[in-house]
C-alpha cells in the first residue's frame, strides 16, 4: 500500500487472505524473448492478483524490442529479472525456477496471461487438499486483444490415456504442482526439445503423480498470429510422439500400449481407416475412465473437495 | 503485494488496446455501482473496473449514505470516477436511477458492490456492440466469485428468449454480465423500478424484451460473487414469487400469448390444492420448464463468438 494511505483496515486482502492460514509461496517464472507487445499485460495478470505471497521470476533470453524496458518498469513489484542469451525457452524456465524457492511452482509465457483470482485458486487448492501435488485448470483462451473468448470443457486426465495418444493438451497456463513432485522428477526442463518441453516434463511427472483437474479458470492460452507451436504444429506432434516412444520403452507392462500405437501408426496413411481407428479407439478413450483417472476438485461451498459421482 | 500497488499501464499499452478493433472508436460504456456499507468487497470492485483502464469509460458510484470506510475507498479512486455521491436512498434500484440519471455512455450496465468484472471484461462488450449495429443487449457466460474473489464456476453459455422467460425458464440473466444500448433503455421507459427490494433487475429485463433481443456472448464479462448476505438469495421464495408476480403482470398488458396465459391461470388454480400442487410442479412445471429451456424458438438470437478475433454469429 502507498505511503500515505490511510486504508489499511478496509484492505479486503488483508481481511481475507492474509488473516488465515499462511498462503504458500508460489515460484512463478516468465520466459520472454522480444514480446513486447504482450509481456506488460502478462506482467499485470500477474500483479494483479495481488497474491500475498508470490515469487516471480522474469527471465529474459536478450531482448532487443523495448522488453528490458517494460521488465524494468515492474522490477520493484517481482522477485527479480535477468537478461542473457539462453538456449531456448526451456533453459531460460530452468534458470528462473532454480532462482525461486515457492513450494508450489508453474510458468506464465510472455504472451499469456492468468485469470482474475487463478494464483488463488492454486494456492487454496493445495492448501485444502495435502495429497495433491499437481492439478491444471479449466482451459481456456484469450483472444488477440487478452479478452476471455473460449472455455473449454474441463478434461479429466490418465497417465495411460496421455500414453495412447488421447487427450494430449494439458493446458500448460493452468498447470501448477508441488516442488517435491519437480525434485523427484529430476527438477528440470528437458531443453532438447524447442516446443514440446511442457509435454516432456508432464510425461516424468505422470510417473510419480496423477494430475487433478480443477473446476476453476487458472490461465489461459493468447491465440494469436504467432504463438509458438501454432506454425510448428506438425514439429510438435512428431516430437511429442518420440517422447511418448521413449516413455513407453522405459515402462514395463505398457505392452498394449505399444501395440495399441503400432496398430495406429501402420493405419495412419490408409485414409478412411485412419478416421474410422481414430473416431472408434483414440477418441473414445477420452471419454472412458480408467482406474488412474482422479476425481475432479471442485469448490464446496467454502473449500476445494473432490466431486463424488 | 499490496492493494493500491499495481501500476496503470503506459500511454503505448493504452494506444495498442485502442487501436484493437479495427482502429474504430471504443463505445462509451457507463457502468455504476450502488454501495451501501459495502467495505468489505467493494475495493476489489472498484480495482476489477479501473484496471482494465477501458479508454471510454464513463465509470460512476452512487453511495447510500455509508457509515462505514466505503467512503475512504471511492475518495482513494475518484480520479478514475466521472461521478459519485454519497446521499440516502431507499434501495439499489433507486440509487442505479441516481447514477444512470447523470450517465452519459452509449452503452449502459450497472456492478453491484460485491461483484466483479473479468480481465478485459469491458472491451468484450465495447468491441461485440462496435461489431454490431442491431444489438442492442447483450450478456456474458455465467461465473461466480467466492468470498476470497476466485472463479469457483463457469457456467454453460444459456440462451435466451422472451417467451421462455415469461413461461418462467432461464430466469436467472446474469446481471453482472448483462449490458444495453441507451436506445434500449430509453424505449423502455428509462428507469428502474424501485418498488422491489430484489427483483428490480427481472423488472428491467421484462421491459428490455418488449422491444429487443437478449443476445449471449461466449466469453467472460463479469461474475457474482457467492456471499451470505447477498439479495436474491435471502429469500429465494419470495423472489421467485415476486418474480412470478411480474411475470403475470407482463402478461396481462400484452395482447396474445393465449397459451402461456392460460398455463399460468391454471398453475394458479392448481397451486392452491396441496397435494395436486406438488405433483403438478415436479411432473409438469419443471419439465415444461427444462424443455423450455433447451428447445430452440423462433426468438432465439444467434450466440455471438469470437474466431479469428473477430466477433462473429455462431451458425
Amino acid at each position: 500500500m502507498h505511503a500515505g494511505n490511510a486504508i489499511t483496515s478496509a484492505d479486503p486482502y488483508q481481511a481475507t487472505l492474509d488473516s488465515k492460514v499462511a498462503w504458500p509461496r508460489i515460484a512463478l517464472v516468465t520466459p520472454v524473448l522480444n514480446s513486447v507487445k504482450y509481456i506488460e499485460q502478462t506482467i499485470r495478470s500477474v500483479l494483479a492478483q495481488e497474491y500475498p505471497s508470490l515469487d516471480y521470476f522474469i527471465v529474459d533470453g536478450g531482448s532487443t524490442d523495448g522488453t528490458l524496458d517494460v521488465i524494468r518498469k515492474y522490477e520493484k513489484r517481482i522477485s527479480g529479472w535477468i537478461s542473457e542469451p539462453d538456449k531456448g525457452m526451456y533453459d531460460a524456465i530452468n534458470k528462473g525456477f532454480a532462482r525461486t524457492s515457492g513450494e508450489i511452482m508453474g510458468w506464465i509465457n510472455a504472451t499469456d496471461m492468468l485469470q482474475l483470482g487463478g494464483l488463488s485458486v492454486v494456492a487454496s487448492v493445495f492448501r485444502d487438499l495435502p495429497d495433491v501435488e499437481w492439478i491444471t485448470g479449466r482451459p481456456t483462451i484469450f483472444n488477440e486483444q487478452g479478452m476471455t473468448v473460449q472455455i473449454l470443457a474441463l478434461t479429466r486426465w490418465s497417465r495411460y490415456r496421455f500414453l495412447a495418444g488421447a487427450n494430449q493438451t494439458i493446458q500448460q497456463e493452468s498447470t501448477y504442482w508441488r516442488r517435491a513432485l519437480w525434485d523427484r522428477a529430476g527438477g528440470s526442463m528437458d531443453t532438447l526439445y524447442p516446443a514440446a518441453g511442457d509435454f516432456e516434463l508432464w510425461v516424468r511427472f505422470f510417473r510419480y503423480a496423477r494430475v487433478y483437474s480443477v473446476d476453476a479458470p487458472i490461465g489461459g492460452w493468447r491465440s494469436h498470429a504467432d504463438a509458438l507451436g501454432q506454425g510448428n504444429l506438425d514439429h510438435y506432434v512428431q516430437h511429442c510422439d518420440e517422447i511418448v516412444e521413449k516413455e513407453l520403452n522405459r515402462l514395463g507392462p505398457g505392452r498394449w500400449l505399444k501395440l495399441l500405437r503400432r496398430i495406429g501408426r501402420t493405419l495412419k496413411p490408409i485414409p478412411i481407416i485412419r478416421g474410422v481407428w481414430r473416431l472408434l479407439v483414440t477418441n473414445s478413450l477420452y471419454y472412458r475412465p480408467g482406474p488412474d483417472w482422479p476425481p475432479i476438485i471442485e469448490y464446496q461451498w467454502d473449500k476445494w473437495g473432490f466431486r463424488r459421482k | 503485494m499490496r492493494l493500491g500497488d499495481v501500476p496503470f499501464a503506459t500511454e503505448s499499452t493504452r494506444r495498442e488496446m485502442a487501436g484493437g478493433i479495427g482502429h474504430r472508436v471504443w463505445p462509451r460504456i457507463t457502468l455504476v455501482t450502488a454501495v451501501y456499507n459495502g467495505e468489505k468487497y467493494l475495493e476489489e470492485t472498484i480495482r476489477s473496473v479501473v484496471q482494465q483502464e477501458y479508454p471510454n469509460l464513463d465509470y460512476i458510484i452512487v453511495d447510500g449514505f455509508s457509515t462505514d470506510n466505503t467512503l475512504d475507498i471511492i475518495s482513494k479512486y475518484e480520479k478514475h470516477l466521472s461521478w459519485w455521491v454519497s446521499r440516502r436512498d431507499k434501495n439499489v434500484y433507486e440509487a442505479l436511477n441516481t447514477g444512470f440519471a447523470r450517465s452519459t455512455g452509449e452503452v449502459m450496465g450497472w456492478l453491484n458492490a460485491n461483484d466483479k468484472l473479468h480481465t478485459n471484461g469491458l472491451f468484450v462488450v465495447g468491441s461485440v456492440f462496435a461489431a454490431f449495429n442491431e444489438v442492442e443487449w447483450i450478456t456474458g457466460r455465467p461465473t461466480v466469485f467466492n468470498d476470497e474473489g476466485m472463479t469457483v464456476e463457469v457456467q454453460n453459455l444459456p440462451r435466451w428468449s422472451r417467451n421462455r422467460f415469461l413461461a418462467g425458464a432461464n430466469r436467472h440473466i446474469q446481471q453482472e454480465s448483462t449490458f444495453w444500448r441507451r436506445g434500449l433503455w430509453e424505449r423502455a421507459g428509462g428507469y428502474m423500478d424501485t418498488s422491489y427490494r430484489a427483483e428490480g433487475d427481472f423488472e428491467l429485463w421484462m421491459r428490455f424484451f418488449r422491444s429487443a433481443r437478449l443476445y449471449s456472448v461466449d466469453a467472460l464479462i463479469g461474475g457474482w460473487r457467492f456471499h451470505t448476505n447477498s439479495l436474491s438469495h435471502a429469500d429465494p421464495e419470495q423472489y421467485d414469487k415476486n418474480c412470478d408476480e411480474i411475470v403475470e403482470k407482463e402478461l396481462s398488458r400484452t395482447s396474445g400469448h393465449g397459451l402461456l396465459k392460460s398455463f399460468w391461470r391454471m398453475d394458479r388454480a392448481i397451486r392452491r390444492v396441496p397435494k395436486v400442487r406438488g405433483i403438478w410442479h415436479r411432473a409438469l412445471v419443471n419439465n415444461l420448464r427444462w424443455c423450455f429451456y433447451h428447445v430452440p424458438g423462433p426468438d432465439w438470437p444467434p450466440v455471438i463468438e469470437c474466431k479469428r478475433d473477430k466477433w462473429i454469429f455462431r451458425r
